[in-house]
């Protein structure tokens, strides 16, 4: 059968001469599934970059606990650590927040060593990149893309002065800057030798914050773990499982949030679509009513109001797609984001990664549209099934 | 070519049953003019609905152009209106909306005919109606006599052999009343059934008009 392209005209036209109407509709459609949309986009963004985050980290933190506060680990506990069965290597980590009151933010700095393998694959990067005898050599760092930000925006083009532990002024200069694969947690980093690192900290050189432990086998973490505790009873062993949890603990917090916020759109949304299945306006009815009169069948009548509720509801779902899109990948979602990284106001800000969840957009793609097609369609189709004699009364 | 057998309608609601039509017969040639007189409640406009496939008798037959419109499905009806029958309201039912040119088109849509020969309907019809110089008007801003002649060219667009029309005169002076007759009797010589329901005694007296048929509270009394 030949495609009948006068309906889809008549349901365009429709569409503009109920002007206002359209409109209201289109916008409100719009706003509510940019809204679900934003809130999808930005949680799926966090999520994934957690996700990567904690798929990169150490099996194993240990922290040495004084009195239920965390110390300092002694250096000369890697050793015995190495010797545990199953235990690949050990990396003492020098590192600590810098608060730099003029921008009211926090740092992770980071010591790195030159001989010493490190942590995180995305740390040795950084590290392979960068001549680290040369950092130590004349005083350099590398800083994550949020840090070198910031120092800009507050004089520091090339050097930072640190204020160390004992009050005195630490020049350090920025040799590079690097935007690494994890970016929640590498745009507030410092990287710098470990000696720079102790002496801003104030620590002494045969301390380390804590130690990465990393095993061959996985399986055997539980076995490492006890022996660990019974050669060091006060050291806390943090395991990869331990922190993904943590991480999981503090997402789902700050979903309750966006919950309640796709909760209220939903309902609105519903709310709409309750409206417009309770009936047709009289005059919608009577315009089905002369239809039906013309020769239209409801099919066609049909056909005409699928047309017109697709155009006006996919519409408003590329768009708002679109916009939601550029609002939390281009603009970095303001307003929104800061509900959810809650602390940004004490860490440097960061880009949330782009991560298209596509199972997601299908989702909200059937959540709205068909919905709100049957939602036209249902009443047009009781109305289109009364005689026409009856509605024209 | 229009035969109603025995037809009843009544409509009924939670409160009460209204019999609009008691047992009514009537044979109408092809090409022929009739009258259907009465005043308001007593059945014209229910005959022409019957007969235009608008809705359905509780009882009896309706036979036109050979098809039992009363015992066909709504998809079948809808087709055999729109290619046989033209129907012109009492208050038009315009859509108020859109211009004199796309509510005239209106029938022709589901066709689905070429851009050429749709314009070309359209246009013969405006033409004929003389309404060619409002065809961009939206319908809302037309006088009463020109919505009229925009509901005639719309009922004609889709060349009907029969015309049902409906109190057709009813919100016209004399002088547009006339017209209308006019326009009327011009499309009974081109052969075309006409079904006037009325209350406008300048119909009764027309040459014209081959059969009047009087109803009174859904009987036939002639």
């Amino acid at each position: 059968m030949k495609f009948n392209l006068y309906l889809l005209e008549f349901a365009l036209f429709s569409l503009i001469r109920k002007g206002a109407k359209t409109l209201f509709v289109f916008l409100i459609l719009t706003f509510l599934i940019f809204l679900l949309a934003s809130v999808l986009f930005i949680s799926d963004a966090i999520k994934h970059e957690l996700n990567v985050s904690v798929a990169h980290l150490p099996e194993l933190t240990l922290q040495r606990l004084q009195a239920g506060k965390q110390v300092n680990v002694p250096l000369k506990r890697v050793e015995p650590l190495l010797e545990i069965e199953g235990v690949a290597s050990v990396i003492p980590r020098v590192w600590g927040y810098y608060y730099f009151k003029v921008a009211g933010v926090n740092f992770s700095v980071v010591g790195i060593d030159a001989f010493e393998q490190s942590y995180k694959e995305s740390l040795q990067k950084v590290v392979d990149a960068y001549d680290v005898k040369a950092l130590e050599k004349e005083s350099g760092m590398i800083v994550g893309a949020g840090v070198k930000k910031i120092l800009e925006e507050n004089y520091y083009q090339d050097f930072f002065n640190f204020v160390t532990a004992d009050g005195k002024w630490k020049r350090m200069h920025i040799m590079g800057s690097f935007n690494a694969d994890i970016s929640l947690q590498a745009n507030d980093m410092i990287l710098l030798p470990k000696k720079s690192a102790y002496e801003i900290f104030g620590m002494p050189e045969n301390e380390a914050t804590d130690v990465v432990v990393k095993v061959s086998n996985p399986e055997e973490i539980p076995t490492i773990v006890s022996k660990i505790n019974q050669l060091y009873p006060d050291m806390r062993v943090v395991t990869k499982e331990d922190i993904r949890v943590s991480y999981q603990n503090i997402f789902d917090y700050k979903s309750g949030f966006f919950l309640s916020l796709f909760v209220v759109s939903a309902f609105t949304f519903f709310m709409i679509i309750y409206d417009k299945l309770s009936g047709l306006s009289s005059e919608e009815k009577r315009e089905i009513g002369i239809l039906k009169a013309l020769g239209w069948s409801m099919d066609d009548i049909l056909k005409e109001r699928f047309y017109e509720s697709f155009i006006l509801c996919f519409g408003a779902f590329l768009l708002a797609l679109a916009l939601s899109m550029a609002y939390v990948f281009f603009w970095e979602a303001p307003l929104l984001r800061s509900l959810f990284v809650g602390y940004s106001t004490l860490k440097p800000s960061f880009e949330l990664p782009f991560y298209f969840n596509m199972p997601m957009i299908v989702l909200l793609f059937l959540l709205s549209v068909p919905v709100y097609i049957g939602s036209v369609m249902i009443p047009s189709w009781r109305a289109a099934m009364l005689d026409a004699d009856e509605v024209l009364r | 070519m229009i035969v109603l057998k025995n037809v009843c309608k009544c409509y009924e609601t939670e409160a009460q049953r209204i019999d609009a039509l008691r047992d009514i017969s009537l044979h109408v040639k092809a090409g022929e003019c009739v009258i259907l007189k009465g005043a308001s409640g007593s059945g014209k406009s229910t005959i022409l609905s019957l007969i235009a496939g608008l809705s359905k008798p509780t009882t009896g037959d309706v036979v036109v152009d050979g098809k039992r419109i009363s015992k066909l499905m709504e998809p079948f009806s809808a087709h055999f209106r729109r290619e046989n029958i033209g129907v012109i309201f009492q208050r038009y039912h315009l859509i108020a909306t859109l211009s004199v040119r796309d509510n005239i088109a209106l029938p022709l849509i589901p066709e689905n005919l070429s851009a050429q020969v749709m314009e070309k309907r359209v246009e013969e019809v405006m033409e004929l109606c003389a309404i060619s110089h409002k065809s961009s008007a939206l319908c809302r801003h037309l006088s009463g006599g020109e919505q009229q002649r925009v509901a005639i060219a719309r009922a004609l667009v889709n060349e009907p052999k029969i015309i049902i029309a409906d109190e057709p005169t009813a919100n016209l002076d004399a002088v547009l009343s006339e017209q209308f007759i006019e326009t009327m009797y011009d499309l009974k010589k081109s052969g075309v059934t006409l079904l006037i329901a009325t209350h406008d005694s300048q119909f009764f007296n027309l040459l014209f008009v081959d059969q009047q048929i009087e109803l009174k509270n859904g009987v036939m009394l002639s």
